[in-house]
């Protein structure tokens, strides 16, 4: 499914090129020659004729763009019924777009144009040229052009008051790149070294969150550099806010592109915000300015409406599927509910799927390794001690107990078809050995037991360990509590304490957590050259327990958290190479040498890989993988193009009359 | 009369006022702030630099001390401006202003359901002791007392799903979602919150009736309802008239209780429900420390509470004079 070699081969050599379009052959998206008639849907096709809409052809981009259908083409109607947990807009990101600057294709590596037709590097691979495409429109009917970039860039993204910092993704060698408005379709970048990243991040949440600044036309209204100061203030005040920040802020309120909030909010999505989020429901209907069509002129998208319900807690959201009222969920299912979906599946009108994650580990199990505890801090810093641990978890019992026999013992390297996996590495120390393990705590001189069996410290005290556990993640809690069973085998006393996210974060911050656990994603090749969470630390707003510390270093460039040494700052170097090497041979030696790194020093422990996320659709959904991949490396699934999905007949089979 | 209403005033502003800077106070007690939380939000992809956090602080005015914190919020507050909440970017007003209705919608009905309801079979389980009705109210009401309301809403979820094909939570069933307002969609929604109404109002009947059935036992057992009965008055007549008038008084104090009640009693309740009430905001805002959305509807909370307090007092007050003296 992933073909991740020919993919970054071609990034790369669209690099190192003379920067011609990706508009390539054998990718799912390609320009319309010569198309001269449009469809419409039935409903915009009405509105045209009452003369309240434009007609199709005056929509639509001189060259819309055609997206191939997976199977077939499609019938209008139906409604994508979908759900979030808590306000969390991100796990429906994908039923809507989102409509990335580039996208990633239905391989799921390649890079494509998607708002932009074309980028390339000049002047030494320090400058980035972004060409948009013409005639695209916002849902409003205004036109999409490069001035909005303009405004996002000098007004809101360099504006002390609403961006605190300008947009990290953009630094390299910690210099804000000169941003130069070309003509109105393109826009250039100037960097101090190439930022060789920038197609990757334009393609992924960078690229997915900078369209929220870009309708110019609108939000001037709400900016002290385009409004009569008298008239901002009386609107700031009449909408009950004190400043204009909190003002556009409110006003642009998007999760992913889709507005929440304010029907006005244009939109390049499919869909467009028809109810805002009230009383847990928010619906998005079709977006007559939608830029693509299908094969036949058809425009885009097939499904006439969103509904989204906002679920107060995961279970209930659980039980609605079960109970047939969602046709599209696949983001934050709960593994250990699969016999739940399958058991209502016919009567519920829906069907399982098991897709793919970019987990290279379901949990990824960190200590501390610059713990307050000094004694800990030693312990956690030996490779013995790590080595113990994994080799005293039993993982073919979590596999069965928890994973219903689904997934592989794996350590956190990355997902198979990555071209930096190492099947051996990803092995490595993962048989299940307590004797082993004992003698390796032996070896390390923890021989001195209290009457429990529980291995002394040097200093007497018994050898705890106080693991926090995110709330929201019930299967956390539960490898945690088989954790605690395997390793009393071995000597060690084990607290499992169940945390809120927000107190995690704090945790975390303050250098407080010594053992913690998080989901072992982010370990595909679309992430992980721009975003290593796990494999090095850099970034402080994840969830990188060993080493924060040396993350607060390296992002503050020395003046918090601790200096790094040895191996630890091997891997930061590596990275700041990363970020600025196209040569391709070069980024995979990189890449390469930081998972080695890792495999060596064990900064993260996983469990066990491969383990399926349940999908659920609609029974006569169409145009969506029998086997695909969800993760927020592909921003949920966005490269399988839902605007191009149906219900076969024009609705879903369990909608209720 | 007039000065102990006077007195009593007085007492309820000191009493919000002290309330107001505890529930302020509380909100900062875990650690963290928003900026947390508001971090804790973001995937992965997103990067905020040490810079940006902390002028996100100054932004949202969290490095200013307590005290200048509290001042911002409070005077505000009396100008009726609730502040914005970080999470939702909007306005505290507006977010009230989206769940309130609903709410009280609940609610109400609720409090009259448990009254009507309690009162008088609290009546008739004490002048019918032990009687087979008696009986079975009393072990209706163990149930309803033990079962906690959150349980009983999963299993009544269950058993309405399952068996009468119902929607399993929130306000309307599929098929009326997006439909325009019929009488259709208003029996829909009204069947939807009669599984709410009866859910939360279950656990306070029990209570209620329990109380008003044990304090009219006492009063049924006294001499002057001896008195009243050998002069001769009809036995209905006699038992509305006199004992009850006693034994409501613990009922009608309980009324206090009431208000804040009717605005976010029911926190776990309307969350296993997916009712979009107050309750399950305040639960979010307190988790996530979204500080003015949280504060202020703990604020409104004390003040009906306060305001229900005072009620009940006066209330009691009409129903036996001598506690005024």
């Amino acid at each position: 499914m992933i073909d991740h070699t020919t993919s970054t081969r071609r990034r790369f050599l669209q690099l190192g090129g003379a920067g011609a379009a990706v508009a390539a052959l054998g990718l799912p998206v390609r320009q319309a020659a010569a198309q001269s008639k449009y469809k419409e849907a039935p409903a915009l096709a009405k509105l045209v004729a009452d003369g309240k809409l434009p007609p199709v052809e005056k929509r639509l981009p001189p060259t819309p763009v055609v997206v191939e259908p997976m199977t077939s083409t499609g019938t209008y109607g139906g409604h994508i019924r979908t759900g979030i947990i808590q306000n969390r807009g991100f796990q429906a990101r994908s039923a809507w777009g989102p409509e990335p600057i580039l996208r990633i294709a239905r391989d799921g590596g390649t890079i494509q144009p998607n708002l932009a037709e074309s980028w390339s590097y000049s002047n030494n691979g320090r400058t980035f040229t972004l060409v948009l495409r013409k005639g695209i429109r916002w849902s409003d009917g205004a036109p999409f052009d490069a001035r909005g970039f303009e405004f996002w860039w000098n007004h809101i993204n360099l504006n002390k008051q609403i961006s605190p910092a300008p947009m990290a993704q953009f630094i390299i060698k910690g210099t804000v790149p000169t941003f130069r408005l070309v003509d109105d379709h393109t826009v250039e970048w100037t960097f101090p070294e190439p930022h060789a990243n920038l197609p990757a991040l334009l393609a992924h949440g960078v690229g997915a969150t900078i369209p929220r600044w870009l309708p110019r036309h609108y939000l001037e209204q709400f900016h002290p550099a385009f409004t009569d100061e008298a008239a901002l203030k009386k609107r700031v005040a009449d909408a009950g806010f004190t400043s204009w920040v909190d003002l556009i802020n409110n006003r642009t309120n998007v999760q992913w592109l889709m507005p929440f909030l304010n029907t006005d909010m244009p939109t390049l999505l499919p869909f467009r915000l028809a109810q805002p989020m009230r009383q847990n429901l928010l619906v998005a209907d079709r977006n007559p300015y939608y830029w693509k069509v299908d094969p036949d002129g058809r425009q885009l998208p097939y499904i006439d409406d969103i509904i989204l319900t906002n679920f107060e807690s995961a279970e209930i959201r659980d039980a609605a599927i079960a109970a047939g009222e969602l046709n599209w969920v696949n983001t934050d299912t709960t593994f250990t509910n699969l016999p739940l979906y399958k058991e209502n599946a016919t009567k519920g009108h829906y069907v399982t799927r098991l897709w793919k994650t970019s987990r290279a580990a379901e949990h990824t199990f960190m200590l501390n390794h610059t713990a307050k505890d000094p004694e800990l801090r030693k312990l956690f810093n030996d490779i013995r001690f790590k080595k113990a641990l994994s080799i005293a978890i039993d993982r073919q019992m979590i596999i069965d107990t928890i994973y219903l026999g689904y997934g592989k013992p794996a350590q956190l390297q990355m997902i198979p078809g990555s071209r930096w996996r190492d099947d051996t590495l990803a092995k490595q120390d993962t048989q299940y050995d307590p004797k082993g393990a004992n003698a390796l705590l032996d070896q390390i001189g923890l021989t001195k037991r209290d009457s429990q069996k529980i291995r002394l410290r040097p200093d007497g005290k018994p050898l705890r360990l106080n693991l926090d556990v995110p709330v929201d993640d019930p299967g956390s809690v539960a490898v945690g509590e088989l954790l605690i069973e395997f390793l009393r085998e071995v000597g060690i006393t084990m607290n499992v304490r169940s945390v809120a996210r927000e107190q995690v974060r704090a945790l975390i911050d303050n250098n407080d957590m010594e053992f913690g656990v998080w989901i072992g994603d982010k370990c595909s090749d679309t992430m992980f050259p721009h975003s290593p969470e796990w494999h090095v630390p850099y970034l402080t707003t994840g969830w990188n327990v060993w080493g924060m510390s040396y993350a607060q270093w390296y992002e503050s460039g020395g003046k918090r958290g601790e200096a790094p040494t040895g191996d630890v700052k091997r891997v930061q170097d590596l990275f700041d190479e990363m970020q600025i090497t196209v040569d391709e041979a070069r980024r995979l030696a990189i890449g390469k040498e930081i998972m080695q790194l890792n495999a060596r020093n064990l900064w993260n422990i996983g469990d066990v890989g491969e383990v399926p996320i349940p999908v659920i659709l609609g029974a006569n959904y169409v145009n969506y993988p029998e086997d695909g991949v969800t993760s927020f490396d592909w921003l949920g699934n966005h490269h399988y193009n839902v605007e191009q999905t149906y219900f076969t007949g024009g609705a879903w089979s369990g909608e209720r009359k | 009369m007039l000065a102990y209403l006077m007195h009593r005033s007085l007492q309820m502003v000191a009493t919000v006022f002290i309330i107001s800077v505890i529930a302020f106070l509380v909100i900062q007690l875990p650690p963290g702030d928003f900026v947390n939380s508001y971090l804790a939000t973001l995937s992965g992809g997103d990067q905020i630099t040490q810079d940006a956090v902390e002028a996100l602080r100054a932004q949202f005015g969290l490095d200013d001390n307590l005290l200048v914190q509290y001042w911002r919020w409070i005077s505000n507050l009396l100008m009726g401006n609730f502040g914005i909440s970080f999470q939702y970017q909007r306005t505290v007003l507006d977010l009230l202003e989206e769940r309130l209705p609903l709410t009280l919608a609940i609610t109400i009905p609720t409090a009259l359901f448990v009254y009507a309801l309690a009162v008088p079979i609290g009546i008739y389980s004490a002048v019918r002791q032990y009687s087979v009705l008696d009986y079975t109210f009393t072990f209706v009401g163990f149930i309803g007392l033990a079962i906690p309301n959150f349980l009983m809403a999963i299993l009544l979820i269950y058993v309405n799903s399952t068996y009468f094909g119902g929607n399993v939570a929130g306000l309307f069933s599929p098929e009326y979602e997006l439909a325009p307002w019929s009488v259709g969609r208003v029996l829909d929604m009204l069947s939807n919150l009669s599984l709410a109404i009866l859910i939360i109002g279950l656990g306070g009947t029990a209570a209620t009736m329990r109380v008003m059935r044990g304090m009219l036992l006492d009063e049924l057992s006294q001499a002057y309802v001896e008195t009243a009965r050998a002069k001769g008055l009809p036995e209905w007549k006699l038992i509305l008239k006199y004992p009850v008038r006693v034994a409501i008084s613990p009922v009608l104090s309980t009324i206090g209780f009431t208000l804040p009640h009717l605005v976010s009693g029911t926190e776990i309740t309307a969350t296993v429900l997916n009712l979009p009430t107050t309750g399950p905001l305040l639960l979010n805002a307190v988790r996530s420390q979204d500080m003015f959305l949280a504060a202020s509807i703990i604020f409104i909370l004390s003040v009906l509470t306060v305001i229900g307090t005072f009620l009940s007092d006066l209330l009691l007050v009409w129903a036996d004079p001598r506690i005024r003296l």
